[in-house]
């Protein structure tokens, strides 16, 4: 068989740790710490070992979230500080626990490729036929060549259980292995919300997390020629529904909503919802305005002055249609003023901000 | 056995006893299949429960069994696909020399194990046996697959022997099938230079857990039935076993 080639493309073997999940000992009361994933718990008090079993057929954890309201409050000064706004105000933090699907699995299989073909120039030095060297350049042909291995690889996938991307859900990084705790709802409900898995479900989450161990696995040869495999998912395990704690946080810092979310394991700062840039959307209300305000008034003006007298339309339509500009500005200006301090925390800033971000 | 609900929230732990007389069984966090010390009767777990399971300890001499799941399959290659740009290996005007002065060196420098296994052709139906190893070593493509294919590519007959220390199995029936394909694909590919792809279709009739005997020698673990060899710090869980042996 030919022998691969180790330094062109690398074969992807990821190891991640394991988290651990604190239980008590049935028989006796002791600690257990199980590996994640895995189905038999082993008690190191009276050396009993039991078979991990869920009602639900999904193993479901959460991680006791460690960063209070007030630590989670002083993020939020820290971050208005940090946009160099002074006197932020904090109007609501909620804590809700978000299902987070994690899916560890095995990768086991066979892969043939060729190395990608493509030319290299190189220098040639030639002697020439009356003495001094010469340099050539000259084009080679490399890669082609077939390679066969076997691949293995091993990890997991976490990504969130439900569909809320603005809370930054997909950012969640689970950096610290933190000590789980089994689902327990009553506990739960003491640190906050539980939010609901519901899309997507059991089975297709678990085929969402074997196409991307696959597609990991297959990463390093993207661009190998004639790539031929086969993969299978092994030793997936216990599908695992984690409950992570974040902290949602709303405050105004210099008359602007913001909204953050926390890790509130970590105190890491998930995700930021920052307003839009409030000038380009003023200036941008209020040519419309004026556009709009030109149209509606010049028309009935023009027509007037027409019947009135005829030779001088230009002057009159200049003497009267300046003010009514100004006029426009000033309208448009307060009125842009007055909705924004009604409507900015709702949905406008967001949705405009979305749509000006597009073109500016 | 009813579940007790514990303080350990929805999670519930249930003592693992065997199925047969109900004696305590020992085990590891992730060993799927476990040999009761009291009355003999190996049992392995199906999702939730376990179930009886019959373990084959090959005869041979050996300091530990390494676990396989011997499945005897009906094999159809179904698909090939072949590079035509394979050219043969061709050795330097120096190496071909030595090799016309020592015939023999070839087969002594690159180890070779017998091969029983006959070539597969597209359409056609062979019974084989698949062995697929099922302990955890501590790199699947140079271990693990690497003794699967050379005990399929061999075909050993196994005979029953004496019980011995098993290492943890920890790969299930169902993922032994699935690995299976992989083990064969390598085989051929293995064997022919110019095979990139191939398609199986695999029946599998019969599915028993092997214990293979494997002695050690120095750094490593050697069989007795093909002479494979592993690196035994590869092999997860053996210290263990030897040191309980």
């Amino acid at each position: 068989m030919a022998e691969p080639d180790q330094a062109s493309i690398p074969v992807q073997q990821e190891s991640s740790s394991r988290r651990t999940i604190a239980l008590a000992c049935r028989e006796c009361g002791g600690a257990i710490q199980l590996a994640e994933g895995a189905r038999i718990a082993n008690c190191p008090s009276c050396a009993t070992s039991f078979l991990v079993t869920t009602p639900v057929g999904i193993q479901r954890y959460y991680v006791p979230p460690t960063l209070t309201v007030k630590q989670a409050a002083l993020m939020t000064a820290g971050a208005a500080l940090v946009g160099q706004r002074i006197g932020h105000r904090l109007l609501d933090a909620q804590l809700v626990f978000a299902p987070l699907w994690d899916l560890r699995g095995e990768v086991e299989g066979w892969i043939s490729w060729k190395r990608p073909r493509r030319q290299v120039v190189i220098d040639e030095v030639r002697e020439s036929w009356d003495g001094p060297k010469v340099v050539q350049k000259k084009i080679l042909e490399e890669g082609g060549e077939r390679f066969k291995r076997m691949v293995s690889w091993e990890g997991r996938q976490v990504f969130p259980g439900i569909k809320v991307g603005e809370y930054g859900l997909y950012e969640v990084k689970d950096e610290r292995f933190p000590l789980l705790k089994p689902y327990d709802e009553g506990e739960m409900h003491q640190y906050g919300t539980i939010f609901t898995p519901q899309d997507p479900s059991t089975q297709d989450a678990l085929e969402h997390a074997q196409q991307y161990y696959q597609e990991l696995v297959l990463s390093p040869y993207s661009q190998a020629e004639e790539v031929h495999h086969r993969l299978k998912v092994t030793r997936q395990g216990p599908p695992m529904l984690l409950f992570y704690p974040i902290w949602i946080v709303r405050y105004l810092s210099g008359r602007k909503l913001y909204r953050m979310t926390l890790d509130a394991a970590t105190g890491n700062v998930i995700y930021l919802d920052q307003p839009p840039r409030r000038r380009r959307l003023s200036l941008v209300l209020s040519l419309l305005g004026l556009m709009l305000l030109t149209f509606v008034l010049s028309t009935p003006l023009k027509a007037y002055t027409a019947l009135r007298s005829p030779g001088e339309i230009s002057e009159v339509l200049a003497l009267f249609i300046m003010p009514l500009f100004g006029a426009g500005v000033v309208l448009m200006l307060w009125l842009e003023h007055v909705l924004w301090e009604r409507f900015a925390d709702r949905f406008t800033e967001r949705i405009l901000g979305d749509l000006l971000g597009r073109f500016f | 056995m009813a579940p007790l609900k514990t303080e350990s929230g929805e999670i519930v732990l249930v003592p693992l006893r065997c199925v047969a007389c109900h004696a305590p069984l020992a085990a590891k966090e992730f060993q799927v299949f476990f040999l009761c010390d009291h009355c003999g009767v190996g049992q392995v777990l199906e999702g939730e429960r376990l179930v009886p399971q019959e373990v084959v300890f090959a005869e041979g001499e050996g300091d530990v069994f390494l676990p396989f799941w011997g499945l005897s399959a009906r094999v159809k290659l179904t698909t090939q696909v072949l590079d035509r740009e394979v050219r043969p290996v061709q050795f330097s005007e120096a190496l071909a020399e030595i090799l016309a002065q020592e015939p023999g060196l070839v087969k002594r420098v690159i180890q070779t194990y017998s091969t029983r296994m006959a070539d597969l052709k597209i359409g056609e139906t062979q019974n084989l046996s698949l062995y697929v190893p099922a302990f955890e070593a501590t790199n699947f493509a140079n271990y693990t697959a690497n003794l699967g294919v050379v005990f399929t590519s061999a075909q050993p007959e196994i005979k029953a022997g004496k019980p011995g220390r098993l290492v943890p199995v920890v790969y299930e029936q169902t993922d032994a099938e699935k690995l299976s394909e992989i083990i064969l694909v390598a085989v051929e590919a293995g064997r022919h230079d110019e095979v990139v792809d191939l398609g199986f279709e695999i029946k599998i009739l019969e599915a028993k857990l092997l214990g293979i005997p494997f002695a050690r020698d120095g750094d490593l673990l050697r069989d007795g039935l093909v002479g494979a060899k592993i690196l035994a710090v590869g092999v997860v869980g053996l210290e263990e076993e030897l040191s309980l042996k």
